[in-house]
């Protein structure tokens, strides 16, 4: 990642010092949103234990805390992967701009930083599990595995937006540098 | 007396079958096997890092670098999750 933000930096004479300084920031705010999240997940884990020796059923008990640390890795994995993501388009976008300053790259700029907030935000997100009773068990989880699949989707189809927006970026500088050999 | 033996034969074979299915089912429950494991599944761990990109911005490169910079396909790892939830 800083090697990223150093090769970038190496290409300051071309790349807006601004654009590097944004997703700096963008960095910075998924690192703050999770460890936010993080000591939030340790609290909840205490209090989950608590609540789930009230539950007679051990086989239970065990799905409910084995589903309850895979929804922390599963998101932890994925948000980890989608900021990779983001970082790798930042920078292809960038290097399309070296290649073609005059290009407008705006609306590839902005889906990035779009799908950026949206990973932030869901770096710092946690899914509580209720658990009232044994018989409401199963539509609790249901509920909260819902909402994080839902969470995901939306997520997710930003990541790949602005990936498309980044393609689209790289056919334009294609057709811009075929109509310039045509020309010669 | 030569039927017999033949006999013993199998009763000892399946005495021993059983002693190695108790002693299975004792180590398995000891670990844990039972229940669903809390570590990652297969499809969690699936996901690899992408390479960091280069500096070169050739079109071939970028190409190349756009093309393995692939969002990936999460539904795999919420069904796995769904399915250890539908046996509550």
């Amino acid at each position: 990642m800083f090697s990223l933000i150093a090769s970038l930096v190496l290409l300051a004479n071309t790349v807006t010092p601004s654009s590097v300084q944004r997703y700096r920031g963008a960095i910075e705010e998924f690192r703050a949103n999770r460890q936010q999240a993080l000591d939030e997940i340790r609290q909840n884990r205490e209090e989950l234990r608590e609540k789930l020796s009230e539950i007679r059923d051990e086989r239970k008990q065990k799905i409910i805390e084995n589903l309850a640390e895979r929804i922390v890795n599963v998101n932890n994995k994925w948000v980890e992967h989608w900021n990779n993501v983001l970082e790798r388009l930042s920078g292809i976008l960038a290097k399309i701009e070296v290649r073609l300053p005059d290009t407008d790259t705006s609306a590839a700029e902005a889906a990035i930083a779009s799908a950026q907030e949206a990973v932030n935000t869901q770096a710092g997100k946690t899914y509580d599990i209720a658990i009232t009773d044994e018989e409401t068990l199963g539509e609790n989880v249901s509920e909260v595995l819902s909402e994080f699949h839902g969470d995901l989707r939306e997520v997710h189809a930003l990541v790949k937006t602005a990936r498309e927006e980044v393609v689209k970026a790289l056919r334009n500088l294609k057709a811009s540098e075929s109509e310039e050999e045509d020309e010669e | 007396m030569k039927n017999n033996r033949g006999f013993a034969h199998v009763l000892l074979i399946l005495a021993a079958i059983a002693a190695i299915v108790v002693l299975v089912v004792v180590v398995t429950m000891q670990n844990g096997a039972v229940y669903p494991s809390p570590a990652p599944s297969a499809a969690e761990d699936s996901l690899l890092s992408p390479s960091p990109i280069s500096d070169s911005t050739d079109v071939g490169t970028l190409e190349a670098e756009l093309e393995a910079t692939v969002t990936g396909d999460f539904e795999a790892d919420i069904d796995s999750m769904e399915t250890e939830a539908s046996s509550l």
